[in-house]
């Protein structure tokens, strides 16, 4: 094994190379917690949909777009002004960002505002 | 992508978390999690404190949640990324968690104590330099970069010097020199040469002494 193997062996091995895993669990329950801070009724789905705009890396406009919804339909969701039924399918069919049993299981923060 | 440097992606990101945009934070932490884990860590190194990966993930959103708040005040052109220039903001963050496990304060002791000594430990490390020394005992590469810089006669300053350049370049500061040369008070040039000529003379004692042949191994001389 050369020189240069050996050291980008090594790299790889090194704790630099690797890269850390992603605790989306905890992210959604701390935007849960901001939404609900703001006053959200279902600060769940505000939480589901921001995490998941947030992995596509997309403005809102893009998103909508994306998704296929109108733009105030998006704004809605991300204030979390509509309830889980409410999510469109595209976006429950996104795999690994979710745990959409939790968004579901979500109760209603408070009276509708 | 590992976020290193201060790309236009991280920029734009920052520009969106910087009018409130928490789905930007989001992607913040999809993208750069590991650079701001290393950071994290590097603190707690600071610390002398080691803690579960858990309890750091949960520190890496902190991080997150933070630079959102303070977004609007960072700029790509001062060439750090976010966790590099807020990296006492972070030290703070860490204070908050490393407290929750210190040990009680014992009353007792401390009344008996009129003139306490100089505390030894962690907290006081100063430098990396004083780091590296302390971990050295119970950390074989920390030993044998310790022996290198002894060996290969570098100054106190330029031991220093080296650490930190080092680092802040695995951190992924894209301008190492000139985060190191505002530290140490040095011009930014006169850093990149003495790091140059430090680490040449590094090469030289891996490659003609085999004790130190491990040290080709680590990034710091790759």
């Amino acid at each position: 094994m050369s020189a240069r193997s050996r050291r980008a062996a090594a790299r790889a091995r090194h704790p630099t190379a690797r890269t850390w895993p992603p605790d989306r669990a905890r992210l959604l329950r701390v935007l849960a917690e901001r939404a609900a801070g703001r006053g959200a009724r279902w600060p769940r789905v505000a939480a589901a949909v921001i995490a998941l705009r947030g992995v596509a890396g997309d403005d809102r406009p893009t998103f909508a777009a994306r998704v296929g919804i109108p733009l105030d339909r998006l704004e809605r969701l991300e204030e979390g002004r509509e309830p889980p039924a409410a999510v469109p399918p595209a976006l429950r069919a996104v795999r690994g960002v979710v745990d959409w049993a939790w968004v579901d299981a979500g109760p209603p923060a408070g009276p509708p505002g | 992508m590992d976020g290193q440097g201060c790309d236009g992606d991280l920029a734009e990101i920052m520009a969106r978390m910087a009018e409130g945009d928490d789905a930007a934070m989001v992607t913040l932490y999809e993208r750069y999690r590991t650079p701001i884990a290393g950071a994290v860590q590097r603190e707690l190194r600071h610390r002398g404190v080691r803690l579960g990966r858990d309890e750091v993930g949960g520190l890496v959103i902190d991080v997150c949640l933070e630079l959102r708040s303070i977004a609007g005040a960072w700029s790509p052109e001062g060439g750090a990324t976010p966790w590099v220039w807020a990296r006492h903001r972070i030290g703070n963050l860490v204070d908050r968690v490393v407290g929750q496990h210190a040990a009680a304060l014992d009353e007792a002791r401390l009344a008996a104590v009129e003139a306490p000594e100089p505390a030894v430990g962690a907290a006081d490390d100063r430098s990396l330099v004083d780091a590296l020394a302390r971990v050295a005992p119970d950390l074989e590469s920390a030993r044998l970069v310790a022996e290198a810089l002894e060996a290969a006669r570098l100054s106190p300053r330029d031991r220093e010097l080296v650490l930190e350049y080092a680092y802040e370049k695995q951190a992924g500061n894209p301008a190492p020199a000139t985060t190191v040369a505002a530290q140490l008070g040095m011009k930014e040039a006169t850093v990149r040469q003495a790091f140059r000529r430090a680490v040449q003379r590094l090469r030289r004692l891996a490659a003609e002494d085999e004790r130190f042949a491990p040290l080709a191994e680590l990034p710091l001389l790759a």
